[in-house]
């Protein structure tokens, strides 16, 4: 999973569109992720693609995304894996 | 609004970087893109101004949200060409990048390398169909050479050539794309300010050898339409490289005997005229006649002797010996018919073949290349000396011409 597509799930636990969802990602990474527009958006076609979104609902004008249930137990996943991935890193600090 | 200038999309479509770095170059030049296609790209003229380009694939049109979303971080739509969307923001403003991750972009580009890929084996098998069948026409032809003169092959290798361009441009479409691809999934984001000038320059001058060809090969057959003709041959002097039957019948009461006539022509006593690359003077020439009084040797009927000359003029003089030996293996059938090579001096070839009534003469002279079928009662050995002057005489009357 690449780091674009974890932010776009983790900010997607809360259902929401286009540009908020922008400023959400920024905001779950406090700041640190400054997602352009184009690969938001490649990213959310790809994940709707593979179920791992959807649109909660689509007046035409605006389309409201939200995390599926397999998008949580691949956003749950993967976030196992990070966390180990921490705790090896251990180490380092000694 | 501004004057709209054309411009040659002389570069890939494809090479994003290369593009969205000439979009900005004519910017600052004032050109500012406007609609762009698969042969041109239209700029509007006006303030030089420093802009930024990106060219961004996707496979499902926009919605109205999300070029809002592209608007509001900065990023205008201008136009797309196919599905290549391209969006342009002033250089100085603070916009977000549009593409902030490489690798993400570089699956954006999967299913377009794909099909590219596709596109790249479909037209391959297509292209080797194309030059066996190209290579089978000549090589199991048991003429080839006359088939050269009288068919389109000028044309057809151009058309090789246009076909072999066409092939180019979709290796290079597709290698472009799979280089990119994989430079983004390898994390290296997209150089837009890459130089575009080498590649423009290439493309422009493989545009250049190529169109005007493209252009040719489409001519060619009006060319030799409009050039080719036939009518139908004046009893007296016609200026043609032949020799007449009143030349060789020793009777005076020889008399032409007249043919079906379709479209004004007499078709048993016609000219027809063909213009050819290879071959600019083509002639088919029929002469019948008919002596009143006199019979064939058998008593089969009255004696109608007629002669039919095909004469080339070629743009090569060294296809004449080929040429010569392919119009023998055309038209001498039977197989128990002896040709008989003569050392002429008027000749660079003389060849003869000969069954009863039925006289054959095969020659060439320099570029010149004759065949004669005479049916009649004199003698082969008195037609050659006339078909020799005649030869002489029509290559310095083309000289005098030119």
């Amino acid at each position: 999973m690449t780091e674009a597509m974890y932010y776009i799930l983790l900010a997607l636990m809360n259902p929401n569109h286009g540009y908020q969802l922008m400023a959400a990602i920024e905001q779950v990474s406090n700041g640190r992720i400054k997602m352009g527009p184009g690969t938001l958006y490649g990213v959310l076609t790809r994940l709707q693609k593979d179920n791992l979104i959807e649109i909660l609902s689509d007046d035409g004008r605006r389309k409201t995304y939200a995390i599926t249930e397999e998008g949580r137990v691949a956003l749950k996943t993967e976030y196992e894996r990070l966390k180990e991935m921490i705790q090896d890193g251990r180490i380092i600090e000694g | 609004m501004g004057k709209i200038v054309k411009r040659l999309m002389l570069d890939d479509i494809y090479a994003i970087g290369r593009n969205e770095s000439w979009f900005s170059a004519m910017a600052s030049e004032g050109l500012h893109l406007k609609k762009s296609g698969r042969l041109f790209v239209y700029f509007e003229k006006g303030e030089p101004k420093k802009t930024k380009y990106r060219m961004d694939y996707l496979k499902e049109a926009p919605s109205q949200e999300q070029l809002d979303v592209y608007h509001d971080c900065g990023w205008n739509f201008i136009t797309n060409s196919g599905y290549f969307y391209i969006f342009s923001a002033d250089e100085k403003s603070c916009t977000t990048e549009l593409h902030t991750d490489p690798i993400e972009q570089g699956f954006s580009l999967s299913e377009l390398n794909k099909r590219l890929r596709n596109n790249l084996i479909i037209i391959s098998i297509a292209m080797l169909l194309f030059l066996g069948m190209m290579i089978s026409i000549y090589y199991f032809n048991d003429e080839p050479f006359l088939l050269m003169i009288k068919g389109q092959f000028v044309q057809q290798m151009l058309l090789v050539i246009v076909e072999l361009y066409v092939f180019y441009s979709v290796i290079r479409n597709y290698i472009t794309i799979h280089k990119l691809k994989q430079s983004l999934l390898q994390g290296a984001e997209i150089n837009h300010n890459e130089d575009y000038r080498k590649a423009r320059l290439l493309g422009g001058i493989l545009a250049g050898i190529y169109m005007p060809l493209a252009l040719f090969t489409i001519i060619i057959p009006f060319v030799e339409f409009a050039k080719s003709k036939d009518y139908t041959l004046p009893e007296g002097n016609a200026n043609l490289p032949i020799i007449r039957l009143e030349e060789i019948e020793k009777s005076s009461n020889l008399m032409r005997e007249t043919g079906y006539n379709g479209n004004n022509v007499d078709w048993a006593n016609r000219v027809s005229y063909d213009w050819n690359l290879l071959a600019p003077v083509q002639y088919e020439i029929d002469e019948h006649g008919v002596v009143r009084g006199e019979m064939w040797e058998d008593k089969s009927g009255v004696y109608s002797p007629s002669i039919t000359t095909r004469y080339y003029k070629l743009t090569f003089g060294s296809m004449a010996e080929n040429l010569t030996l392919d119009l023998i293996n055309r038209y001498v059938w039977r197989d128990n018919t002896e040709v008989k090579d003569i050392n002429h001096p008027k000749f660079d070839k003389l060849a003869i073949a000969q069954d009863d009534i039925h006289k054959q003469i095969f020659a060439y002279l320099d570029n010149q290349v004759v065949y004669v079928t005479y049916y009649g009662k004199e003698r082969i050995e008195e037609i050659i000396p006339l078909l020799a002057q005649k030869m002489i005489a029509y290559q310095e009357r083309m000289a005098e011409v030119q």
